[in-house]
């Protein structure tokens, strides 16, 4: 397992895959500072309302100026609430993953002595680097941008303990996600066919889990709170408890459980082109 | 006799259909193995099961005298239809990748195995720009790490110039006598294949239809006077007693093959008629390796 994660690790550093979405995540953020500042600067009157299709109604005198009212943790959780992140999750393992079927390279692996098991475990940690890299460069880049953008007030005092505590839970959900991503990959073993089935899940997954809460409105049963793309989305930025954390981690870990297993399971009778 | 490969009913079924059908395959220590067969007749799907690269449905397959496959593969290195390389890196980070998953701790290992495939030269070149012919050698190159003792090659010379195929061949032919490597190979170039198999099998539509060594297959191809006569015993005493002909075999009941006195076959059968053997046929007969092959293989044009 040692020599396959440190051959991963090292097709990691090679890879464009990782380095075109760590750029796609810093350009994300600072694109979206950037229409903040914006807005913030239509709302003072500095700029015309309706400059690069940016209106904005809330009134300055009353609310406050938008980005007074923002801290970076406020700003990495937005980030979490759309899709935006899972669906780079997606595209990132889907490619990671594919590539090793698609190159034919899976094969200078696979009948070298490892088993089959851990040879799809490697992937698995070698996604879950990515991903948390991934994770990390988005961290960094809200808070150092935040700096700029928002100046002093975004840092409050204690509000990186927060951030890592939200940092950890959103990273740990991630590795989750990317697992089932992996799942999915290994099975359809074509970019296309993985980026699409993997968009679709970070997509649909909301709408049917939404109306299976409906579904079991009344029984104090809601569906959606066992979802890995739900619970980052509802993830709260701070006043942890600790029985949310621990169900997090928890129902985390069971997804990555039943995503390994499955893949395993599919990895060992499949023959591999 | 000491087998590396040794394959009893190796079946592979896809659907209802028999991509490899019970197919006993014996590869001898230090053989250079070629693999013939048309196209989709088995044999990349019989290779991939020997690698562990597929899950064979029926039969079993022994590896070094074993049953124990995935600890005995480790001593396989493989060339499986195209090589599998990433195309955005260079030679020397794609053999990286292949010593740290073989976990060859020496680093120069990379460079050694670069310099005797040839390819040391190509400096920050990435992959996806080789011609073809490198990329076999990279294919090949990839094979031979952590020195195996038994190689397994699916058409290694696919798309090469001439050049490029006569040092693969040298390269294989090096790998086999110098380090002992024992070679399975596959090839639809013919002629190639029998400058360095020293024994061969013939697959046709999953099953595999006969094993023999170069010596043998010269003996089939060997020019020759055919008898098809009524009494094969009667003829043979004849052709010894009268004519002193002792080089001669009957390789099936009413057929006598003569290997000697092919310029004087008139007399031959004079001889054997004046003594009362019944001739029902009597002609001069040899083939070339690719015509037998083409024999075997029930013709056609991918071969």
């Amino acid at each position: 397992m040692f020599n396959l994660l440190s051959a991963e690790c090292f097709k990691l550093r090679k890879s464009k895959n990782l380095y075109i979405c760590c750029s796609v995540v810093v350009f994300f953020i600072i694109f979206i500072y950037g229409m903040l500042l914006l807005a913030e600067n239509i709302q003072s009157g500095n700029v015309q309302n309706g400059t690069g299709g940016v209106y904005v109604t809330q009134e300055a005198t009353t609310e406050g100026l938008i980005m007074e009212n923002l801290n970076v943790l406020d700003f990495y959780q937005q980030l979490f609430t759309g899709e935006f992140i899972s669906i780079l999750l997606a595209i990132f393992v889907s490619i990671l993953v594919v590539e090793e079927f698609k190159s034919g390279a899976i094969k200078n692996v696979v009948g070298k002595g490892y088993a089959r098991e851990t040879v799809f475990l490697a992937k698995f940690f070698s996604a879950a680097i990515g991903v948390a890299l991934l994770l990390l460069v988005s961290a960094v880049v809200t808070i150092l941008a935040g700096l700029f953008f928002l100046g002093e007030h975004a840092l409050y005092p204690g509000i990186l303990a927060d951030f890592g505590s939200f940092f950890g839970l959103q990273l740990w959900m991630s590795v989750a996600l990317s697992a089932v991503f992996v799942l999915i990959s290994e099975i359809g073993r074509n970019v296309a066919a993985a980026i699409s089935a993997g968009i679709g899940v970070v997509i649909v997954s909301g709408m049917l889990f939404s109306g299976l809460d409906m579904l079991f409105k009344g029984s104090g049963f809601h569906p959606s709170e066992y979802w890995l793309i739900c619970m980052s989305e509802l993830c709260p930025a701070g006043g942890f408890e600790t029985g949310y954390v621990v169900k997090t981690v928890v129902v985390s870990l069971l997804w990555i459980a039943v995503a390994l297993a499955a893949g395993i399971w599919h990895f060992k009778r499949a023959d591999v082109k | 006799m000491e087998y590396i490969l040794k394959t009893e009913g190796l079946t592979k079924r896809y659907g209802k259909h028999n991509v490899v059908n019970q197919v006993s395959m014996h590869v001898k220590k230090g053989s250079i193995y070629g693999f013939i067969g048309k196209n989709g007749a088995g044999k990349t799907t019989f290779m991939r099961m020997v690698a562990g690269l597929a899950a064979p449905f029926a039969g079993t397959i022994e590896l070094f005298g074993s049953k124990e496959l995935e600890k005995q593969r480790v001593r396989i290195g493989c060339l499986i239809e195209q090589p599998g390389l990433y195309g955005n890196m260079t030679a020397g980070e794609n053999l990286e990748v292949v010593r740290r998953s073989l976990g060859i701790t020496e680093k120069k290992a990379v460079e050694e195995m670069l310099d005797f495939v040839g390819l040391s030269d190509t400096g920050k070149k990435k992959v996806k720009n080789f011609s073809m012919g490198m990329k076999q050698r990279m294919g090949i190159a990839i094979a031979l790490f952590r020195n195996p003792d038994f190689l397994i090659l699916d058409e290694p010379i696919n798309g090469l110039d001439p050049e490029g195929i006569k040092e693969i061949r040298d390269l294989l032919l090096k790998l086999n006598r110098e380090k002992d490597i024992t070679i399975l190979i596959s090839s639809h170039i013919l002629g190639e294949l029998s400058k360095v198999a020293t024994h061969y099998g013939v697959i046709r539509e999953g099953n595999l239809i006969e094993e023999f060594s170069t010596e043998e297959l010269r003996m089939r191809c060997r020019r020759c006077q055919k008898l098809v006569v009524e009494d094969e015993k009667f003829a043979a005493n004849i052709l010894e007693e009268r004519l002193h002909i002792t080089n001669f075999d009957v390789p099936e009941q009413g057929v006598v093959r003569v290997f000697e006195r092919l310029e004087d076959t008139v007399k031959t059968n004079r001889v054997l008629a004046e003594a009362g053997v019944g001739i029902r046929e009597s002609y001069l007969t040899g083939q070339d390796l690719e015509g037998y092959f083409m024999d075997l293989l029930g013709g056609g044009a991918n071969v």
